[in-house]
């Protein structure tokens, strides 16, 4: 499903314009990640997809629905919002209860239900604990227990904010997995991260934000080859593009088998010369 | 400064001991990193030594702990409060919630110890400015962001000086430019004041480039203990849920192709890299 | 962020700059006032002569009216109506079918309506002009523990706290479908996914506060110092005693009064 962001701001009763003159489209089935300092204003932005914020200019839309026209409530069947802060959501009594929350708001019969709370706690490694009390997890089983609480209502389009946040490797290789999953079935995957490595391997389109602007929106090699830009917004590049530049190379790949491959190959060309 | 002995914990209405058997020793102005899985026992390992437990966990404790001469384990947090500085990952709870301004809040701990006034207006003015905070010094704590009010847990810290600083995850909300100037500044400090320092971080990019020393815990145990560089950049972190960098995996790969000679140490950090790979 | 959930105007004149000891005497001598006083035109004249004037010498006259007049306004209605027409009497000013409506209801109610506004407004008062803070700190250093210091003055900002937490709490849950708009009985059935985020939120957050306050000495036994600086006078002094004693005669001439056997 398609997102459009047309000429959206937002300005917060203390006055600070967090999000000023925002264009962007996000077509069905992409993967974007949204970068930038703290304050840029990608988690107000990204509030107004599902209509919590109402945009005083401008207007968003999910598909053929306006965010003005329609409750956050009905929004929940289009957008997933997964928050930064687990602990202010979880209610139930069980992992499955929280997770089936969801699914049956959007009026999903019990057969369906169950189908989509097994599906969603499964590759988040909860399937064991479906009886177990949320508040008896870990703080980084808890972010993935509300992470599994909106996969279970299959939006057509997804926001992470800052799911890396408190995850170790093997958590944050499970939701690499989450994540290919999602690139499957062709869901819209809005990434907002800090984290720039996690972000730059799973987008297939960069935005950057300072000062509640989009800086720079393109694929993720035209957006970390831009060095000015980067620091303008005071963000950092993946570490293989850094390390390209501390070397004085043209911009490399930066998974590692790939920047081995361009490093080795330039150096031979070099070496040769 | 620190000496721990054969410490385990477990936490009550639990069976699997969250430390077990951990035997530590740590010098005066050592910059230590820790790092580890989740449920590894990395903030464990910081509440014994600040006295937490078992006076505000319960829980099966055993071992001997001394930090600065003192035991935390009988002392309690009281006792060490000025000593040990903890900075934990969570920052509003850090806040105290009875001080309506920036300078009051990081003055509250020196109202505890019973600082003069006169020498708290100095404390306060450069622990805020450490951490970027000087133009909110008139601020309300609760109207700051996470990445400000994490900040603010920092300085209301560092205003105590302590002489052994525990930090877990301190910058986890703040930006990577943001976080990585705050551990900058922290650094230096602890380095003029000899403060001993230990680092719970999962970027280990910046663990590496102040920690001297690192230690990896697995399910309560130490399971490795050595010079940072060497301990950041062993395979057997991969099993352990901790994420190596980009720079050690390149260096890594490029030595296992036979690309470059095997240094006797892979790198960690940006500087490192570039150093082996120019 | 919820702002700094105080009533707190600050102003450089009026009762601001005073030490907080002598603005809460000050209170509670109109309070025993209020109390002491049985006839309902010298209540009210406490409000107007007294309360009044000190608000707008602090500048706060607006806030002040407003927030007296709306927490007093549904009282004084109900009062004024549920007690003329049921207080014990023989003056009938009306009736309405077999109800009477009686003068000495209706004096009861002035009454008691008076007492409110002047146990209101002088409260009011006293948080428009305090921080609550300095007041605990002023009690503190005589003697109060700071223990209970610091629950009095985390404690008015439980519902504040509360706001902006069930805020972020029904957004999370609106973005997973619970509908919160449209009839009684559906609002009060999402109260059920509300509570317990926030309860269980507020209570891992009060645990782990207890736990990093003990990190920074709170608990540490010995002398405390103080930040903020609280300036007294001797002229302060003079008022506090003075007040003491008018509170003090107005309470033993009224508990005379009730005492006498008529």
């Amino acid at each position: 499903m398609k997102v459009t962001v047309d000429g959206v701001s937002f300005v917060y009763p203390n006055g600070i314009r967090a999000v000023d003159r925002v264009r962007l489209d996000v077509p069905a089935g992409q993967r974007i990640g949204w970068i930038g300092a703290n304050g840029a204003g990608k988690s107000t932005l990204a509030r107004h997809l599902n209509g919590l914020l109402r945009p005083q200019h401008g207007r968003v839309l999910v598909g053929d629905w306006d965010t003005r026209e329609h409750p956050t409530s009905e929004f929940a069947a289009r957008v997933g919002y997964v928050f930064q802060n687990p602990d202010e959501q979880l209610f139930a009594r069980t992992l499955w209860e929280e997770v089936a929350f969801g699914p049956r708001n959007l009026g999903r019969s019990a057969a369906e239900v169950r189908i989509a709370v097994a599906a969603a706690l499964e590759p988040l490694g909860l399937g064991g604990l479906a009886t177990a009390h949320p508040y008896d997890l870990r703080p980084a089983q808890r972010r993935d227990l509300c992470l599994a609480s909106v996969l279970a209502m299959a939006t057509p389009v997804l926001i992470l904010d800052e799911p890396t946040t408190g995850q170790d490797s093997r958590g944050i290789q499970r939701l690499t997995q989450v994540l290919e999953s999602l690139r499957e079935l062709r869901r819209t995957v809005i990434l907002i991260s800090h984290d720039i490595d996690f972000c730059a391997d799973q987008v297939e389109r960069v935005v950057v934000f300072a000062a509640g602007h989009v800086l720079i929106d393109d694929r993720p090699d035209q957006v970390f080859s831009r060095s000015d830009v980067l620091e303008q917004a005071r963000v950092d590049g993946p570490q293989l593009v850094r390390l390209a530049r501390a070397l004085e190379l043209p911009a490399l790949p930066w998974d590692v088998e790939g920047f081995v491959d361009s490093w080795a190959a330039i150096r031979t060309l070099r070496t040769r010369r | 400064m620190i000496e721990v002995n054969d410490l385990s914990y477990t936490y009550p209405g639990t069976t699997r001991p969250a430390l077990d058997k951990v035997s530590l020793r740590l010098g005066e102005g050592e910059f230590v990193g820790v790092v580890g899985a989740n449920g590894s026992g990395k903030s464990t390992l910081c509440y014994a030594l600040a006295g937490f437990l078992p006076t505000l966990y319960q829980g099966e404790c055993h071992g001997q702990v001394q930090v600065a001469g003192l035991d935390p384990i009988r002392a309690g947090p009281s006792a060490l409060a000025g000593t040990v500085g903890f900075v934990f990952q969570d920052p509003f709870s850090q806040i105290s919630g009875a001080r309506f301004s920036l300078e009051e809040e990081v003055a509250f701990g020196l109202e505890n110890l019973g600082l003069p006034r006169e020498q708290m207006a100095g404390r306060v003015k450069e622990a805020l400015a450490l951490v970027g905070l000087s133009d909110l010094a008139g601020r309300s704590p609760f109207e700051l962001s996470g990445g400000e009010q994490q900040r603010l847990a920092l300085a209301s810290i560092l205003v105590l000086q302590p002489q052994i600083l525990l930090l877990d995850e301190p910058t986890s909300q703040l930006d990577p430019v943001g976080a990585k100037k705050v551990i900058e500044s922290v650094d230096a400090l602890t380095a003029e004041r000899r403060t001993t320092v230990l680092l719970i971080e999962q970027r280990l990019e910046w663990m590496a480039a102040h920690a001297d020393r690192a230690i990896v815990l697995d399910a309560g145990r130490v399971v490795a203990d050595g010079p940072a560089r060497e301990i950041l950049t062993a395979p057997s972190l991969d099993a352990l849920g901790v994420r190596r960098t980009r720079y050690t995996l390149a260096a890594e790969s490029a030595v296992g192709r036979r690309l470059i000679p095997s240094p006797d140490h892979l790198p960690v950090t940006l500087e490192q890299a570039a150093v082996l790979l120019r | 962020m919820s702002p700094a959930p105080s009533l707190y105007l600050p102003q450089p004149t009026g009762l601001q700059p005073l030490h907080p000891l002598t603005k809460l005497v000050l209170t509670l001598t109109v309070l025993s006032g209020a109390i002491s006083l049985a006839d309902p035109r010298y209540v009210f004249a406490t409000y107007g002569l007294i309360l009044v004037p000190l608000a707008g010498w602090s500048r706060i006259l607006g806030p002040f009216l407003r927030y007296s007049f709306r927490a007093l306004a549904p009282f004084l209605l109900s009062l004024v109506i549920i007690q003329g027409f049921f207080y014990p009497g023989e003056l009938v000013i009306f009736s309405l079918g077999p109800f009477h409506y009686k003068a000495e209801g209706l004096g009861f109610a002035l009454l008691f309506s008076g007492r409110l506004l002047v146990g209101l407004g002088a409260s009011l008062l006293l948080l428009l002009t305090t921080r609550m803070d300095h007041l605990m700190q002023a009690l503190t250093q005589r003697g109060l523990s700071a223990q209970i210091a610091y629950i009095v003055v985390t404690t008015l900002q439980i519902i504040p706290r509360f706001q902006s937490r069930g805020e972020a709490i029904f957004d999370a849950q609106r973005a997973r479908g619970l509908k919160t708009e449209g009839s009684l009985l559906r609002r009060a059935r999402a109260l059920f996914f509300l509570v317990p985020p926030l309860l269980f939120s507020s209570l891992m957050e009060t645990d782990a506060r207890a736990v990093a306050l003990e990190a920074r000495g709170f608990g540490k036994p010995g002398p405390k110092t103080s930040w903020a600086v609280l300036t007294d006078s001797g002229g302060q002094r003079i008022v506090r005693a003075l007040c003491a004693v008018a509170a003090l005669a107005m309470i033993g001439i009224r508990l005379a009064a009730v005492a006498r056997p008529r």
